[in-house]
């Protein structure tokens, strides 16, 4: 059957067949390769898209209903130089393997579209659909909230400068050549070193 | 070198691949294609011993199918890493017996619908103590039997896998446990766990006129897929091109079923002269993809009455499944940390894998080490209890220290700040009052905290060859690419490798461009394993970088005229005779003149890490270069009526060595956390007689974004000599501690104990059926 919609703006008018999802029109028919396929069942997110401005698991919707629907995906959201969004993701380091970014973005740019200041809560419920397995969600969170202005903890903690060892106090350095012999024990280093920190929550 | 001597290393640099990945242009196996291509899926055997008849009929039938690939199409049909590309005996429910190959998508799906398999099933073990048992049926012709002392005996035949065992031998046992006042035994268990990478696997191949075939894969490895094609199709390795894509995750799985999946490909591509795609749904990934190892673990522990640790006697024994291509390495790592970071003198450890009918497990973040950190922990926690001190004190007796010497024998010669970090983390947390304060809890939300310390060798050590290459090349404009030979797959190790080449040849970090591992120009290195990336691995990029600096200066000094005594400076593609900035050249000038003077204008540098001697019979030896830190608390509320545990923070110290980007450090941990927290409470691949109700990730449950707890990290930064620039490992540091902390904190707000991970609201109420413990 015929179906018109739009994707990234563009209007497009494709014969689909029945079982025909919107992620294969997207992925093979369009080339748009943005939009990933992680479980095909609609629990892992990252084919999420915007349809009409909402986050939707691209491998859950049938392409035969999309007659006057507008699509965005991740190709769709930075035709005018990096969306915030994506800038702040990579600012905050909240990318690894990057499969499941684009569906973390779109599912963030529909919050925002919709909640321009969310709580850190409504930002994880936002974002739950969306399954990451390299980030554990910190640095994801703390893009949002930076792109939000709503303030985060890891964004707190970017800044916190790792904790010097006695030795590195004292002026020792890292060598540019590792030992090429087993080193032996220096005993004027003594065995306990004193490293605290200093109280509190050490954040 | 100090710190603010570094320009480049050290600072949170952007990922070099994150514009890609956050616009979606990245592009992962699936997205390639070929012209001409057509798509390959497998039928996996639902039976987990058998010998099976293949009708292809149906399936050819298949309008669009093209060819049905059954063993004897395989001109090798086992691959060199022990499991099969095709069988018509399959060992487990996952073993292949038929490869479909279609014009389309679709009409691939039916045709693997359409093939008709008859299983003749065969007897079939599936838990270790079953294919333990005198008269088990024997899943593996090479299985040996296991002797009465507990020691894999090669001249009877059995189910044990005699090439992973993995003796430590230390001190005089009897001795060390006739001193002991307190000496308590426990048997701990871990399950499969699956490593739910969010990108399923895909491969493509590529016949190359006239003889050369490409090769496009999701693999950890960058030269893993050219081994299996030419494997598979018993060529030269030289004919065969792998060229690595981005990598949706991996964590150590996608190695050898993504090989076994470019042999099956390229045998369909030579059985129809076209290209090939396989891509697996998330259904045959999970199935066929390797899992963590389970492990079950009896630990007999004796300490004096003040805590002072003994004597240390374990056997891990693993599940091997019916292939195994990891645990005779795997067990070198879970030999040298079977005791945990303590100073013990007397210690018999036996770690040895297990053939069984079952799915087969493979390398899992941690490489073992959050098994045996679980176990290990349980044990040292449940002595403390026995003994009535503080598990507290316990470790300030016992843990290592700068000059103690290790369970292998070495001495810890490097800055050792493992007591320290724990004092530190201790205090942060207030974890001693808390847990007097939660002890006597009676509601029916209990708390409790739960504290790990670790170590970890560094890198690969002992486990292998510690080798590496980078290729550096200039153009006359003064950018620059380099090529490494260890694999990126979503660690940010491009992004780290791109620092160290800028820090250590003064090319500006903006102009050098990470390109892809090609077989074809860099060697084979070995694999990127062990959290080696950084801290060895990127000794070669170090040294690539400082053989262009060595050119740059080189150059500069003719074209700047400096005298011999001047010294010449590199930073941000620009020279300079140092103190007189207004004598400077651009990089861009020089490499422009150096190559139209026919001068050298790239470097290919290798690395291999001093060697290393282990006895095998005894462990002993010098086991890794150098060691990582770290301890972990985890604070959690469990529900006494539903079972239900909320992790409510973790806390996770770590001695970093030096964290040339912390901020992608800090990614790495709290990845780590999530995984570890899955490990220790809800993951589990579950098997019964060989089969896994777990299909998909709607059943199989992994972090989402509303299990976070609140994550507390410290990085500590220490004067080791080893690593680039000071770095030692991360990644599976980053995990491995957290499971450990989550089960002993469960066992301290229930105050029952503990023997088996995950800690399911199942378990928490079975555990709370059995009556309160006594209290500690």
């Amino acid at each position: 059957m015929m179906v018109r919609f739009s994707v990234n703006g563009v209007a497009r008018e494709l014969d689909v067949e029945p079982g025909e999802r919107l992620i294969d029109v997207l992925r093979e028919r369009l080339g748009l390769t943005g939009t990933k396929e992680g479980c095909g069942i609609g629990v892992c997110g990252a084919c999420t898209v915007l349809v009409d401005g909402r986050a939707q698991n691209a491998c859950l919707v049938p392409a035969a209903s999309l007659e006057g629907c507008a699509v965005t995906t991740i190709e769709g959201l930075s035709q005018g130089g990096l969306d915030p969004l994506q800038q702040a993701f990579i600012d905050h380091q909240a990318i690894q393997c990057g499969f499941c970014t684009p569906g973390l973005v779109l599912s963030a740019k529909a919050l925002l579209d919709e909640n321009p200041a969310p709580t850190e809560d409504e930002i994880r419920a936002a974002i739950k659909g969306n399954l990451c397995r390299c980030t554990g969600y910190e640095q994801v969170i703390a893009a949002i909230a930076s792109v939000a202005g709503t303030g985060y903890r890891a964004l707190d903690d970017e800044v916190e400068a790792p904790v010097q060892s006695p030795e590195l106090r004292a002026g020792a350095g890292w060598p540019a050549e590792p030992p090429t012999a087993t080193p032996v024990l220096d005993e004027t280093k003594g065995t306990v070193p004193s490293v605290s920190s200093g109280g509190g929550e050490g954040r | 070198m100090q710190q603010d001597q570094f320009g480049v290393v050290g600072r949170s640099a952007p990922r070099v691949d994150g514009y890609d990945k956050v616009t979606g242009r990245a592009l992962y196996t699936d997205d390639l294609n070929a012209y001409g291509q057509l798509y390959a899926g497998c039928v996996h055997s639902r039976k987990p011993h058998a010998t099976v008849e293949v009708d292809t009929a149906a399936a050819l039938a298949v309008p669009g199918v093209v060819k049905v690939l059954v063993e004897g199409d395989f001109p090798k049909p086992q691959s060199r890493y022990d499991w099969f590309y095709c069988t018509s005996h399959p060992r487990y429910c996952g073993d292949v017996l038929a490869v479909v190959v279609a014009e389309t998508p679709a009409a691939l799906a039916d045709g693997i619908a359409a093939v008709r398999v008859r299983y003749s099933e065969l007897p079939a073990v599936f838990t270790v103590a079953d294919a333990l048992a005198p008269d088990a049926p024997q899943v593996r012709e090479e299985g040996v039997a296991l002797g009465e002392d507990g020691v894999p005996d090669p001249t009877r035949p059995g189910n044990v896998f005699l090439a992973s065992h993995k003796p430590l031998r230390k001190g005089d046992l009897a001795a060390g446990f006739a001193q002991a006042d307190r000496i308590i035994e426990r048997t701990y268990t871990t399950p499969y766990v699956e490593h739910a990478y969010l990108e399923p696997e895909s491969v493509l191949v590529i016949p190359e006129p006239p003889d050369v075939v490409l090769v496009r894969a999701s693999s950890q490895q960058g030269h893993g897929p050219q081994e299996f094609v030419a494997d598979a199709l018993q060529i030269p390795m030289s004919r065969v091109r792998a060229v690595s894509t981005t990598v949706g995750g991996s964590f150590g799985s996608k190695f050898e079923l993504v090989g076994l999946m470019c042999g099956r490909a390229a045998v369909a591509m030579q059985a129809t002269g076209r290209p090939i795609k396989m891509t697996y749904t998330r259904e045959d990934s999970i199935l066929e993809s390797t899992k963590r190892h389970p492990f079950t673990t009896t630990i007999r522990v004796g300490a004096t009455a003040d805590g002072t640790l003994t004597a240390y006697e374990s056997a891990q024994v693993e599940n091997a499944g019916a292939y195994n291509n990891q645990a005779p390495w795997m067990n070198i790592r879970a030999r040298v940390h079977s005791a945990g970071p303590y100073d013990i003198p007397n210690i018999r450890t036996d770690t040895f894998a297990v053939y069984t009918n079952n799915t087969v497990p493979g390398a899992f973040r941690g490489y073992s080490s959050p098994q045996v950190i679980f176990a290990n922990e349980m044990a040292i926690d449940d002595l403390a209890d026995e003994l009535g001190i503080s598990v507290v004190d316990l470790k300030r007796k016992n843990l290592l220290r700068r000059g103690s010497i290790t369970a292998t024998g070495q001495q810890l010669v490097h800055e050792t700040l493992l007591v320290q970090m724990m004092e530190d983390i201790i205090r942060d947390t207030d974890y001693e009052r808390k847990c007097r304060d939660w002890a006597g809890e009676t509601g029916t939300w209990r708390h409790g905290a739960g504290l790990v310390t670790a170590y970890r060798g560094a890198a690969l050590g002992g486990e292998g060859v510690d080798a590496s290459g980078a290729m550096m090349i200039g153009m006359q404009d003064g950018s620059f690419v380099l090529r490494p030979t260890l694999m990126e797959f979503g660690q940010g190790l491009n992004t780290v490798y791109a620092q160290i080449a800028a820090e250590a040849s003064g090319v500006a970090l903006a102009d050098i461009r990470v390109e892809p591992v090609d077989t074809t120009i860099m060697a084979d290195s070995g694999l990127t394993v062990a959290s080696r990336g950084t801290a060895q691995g990127g000794h070669a990029v170090r040294k690539a970088g400082e053989a262009i600096r060595a050119m740059i200066v080189e150059s500069a000094r003719m074209m700047l005229g400096a005298r011999d005594d001047e010294r010449i400076e590199v930073r941000d593609s620009v020279a300079w005779v140092a103190g007189q900035p207004e004598r400077s050249v651009r990089v861009s000038d020089i490499w422009t003149m150096r190559r139209y003077t026919g001068q050298q204008l790239s470097t290919y540098q290798w690395y291999a890490a001093r060697p290393l001697v282990n006895d095998n019979d005894t462990g002993q030896g010098e086991a890794f270069q150098t060691y990582a830190y770290g301890c972990c608390v985890a604070e959690v509320s469990v529900n006494t009526t539903t079972g239900e545990v909320v992790v409510d923070k973790v806390s996770a110290y770590h001695d970093v060595g030096h964290a040339l980007n912390p901020g992608l450090v800090r990614g790495q941990i709290y990845g780590g956390v999530l995984m570890g927290m899955g490990f220790g409470l809800y993951e589990e691949y579950r098997l019964e007689k060989g089969v896994s109700p777990d299909t998909n990730l709607d059943i199989y449950p992994i972090a989402t974004s509303e299990d976070a707890p609140l994550i507390s990290i410290k990085l500590y930064e220490s004067a080791d000599p080893e690593g680039t620039y000071g770095a030692k490992s991360i990644a599976e540091n980053a995990s491995e501690m957290i499971g450990a902390a989550c089960a002993l904190a469960v066992k301290h707000a229930i105050r029952r104990p503990v023997s088996k991970v995950p800690v399911t609201p199942e378990y928490v109420l079975e555990l709370l059926s059995q009556g309160e413990e006594d209290a500690r």
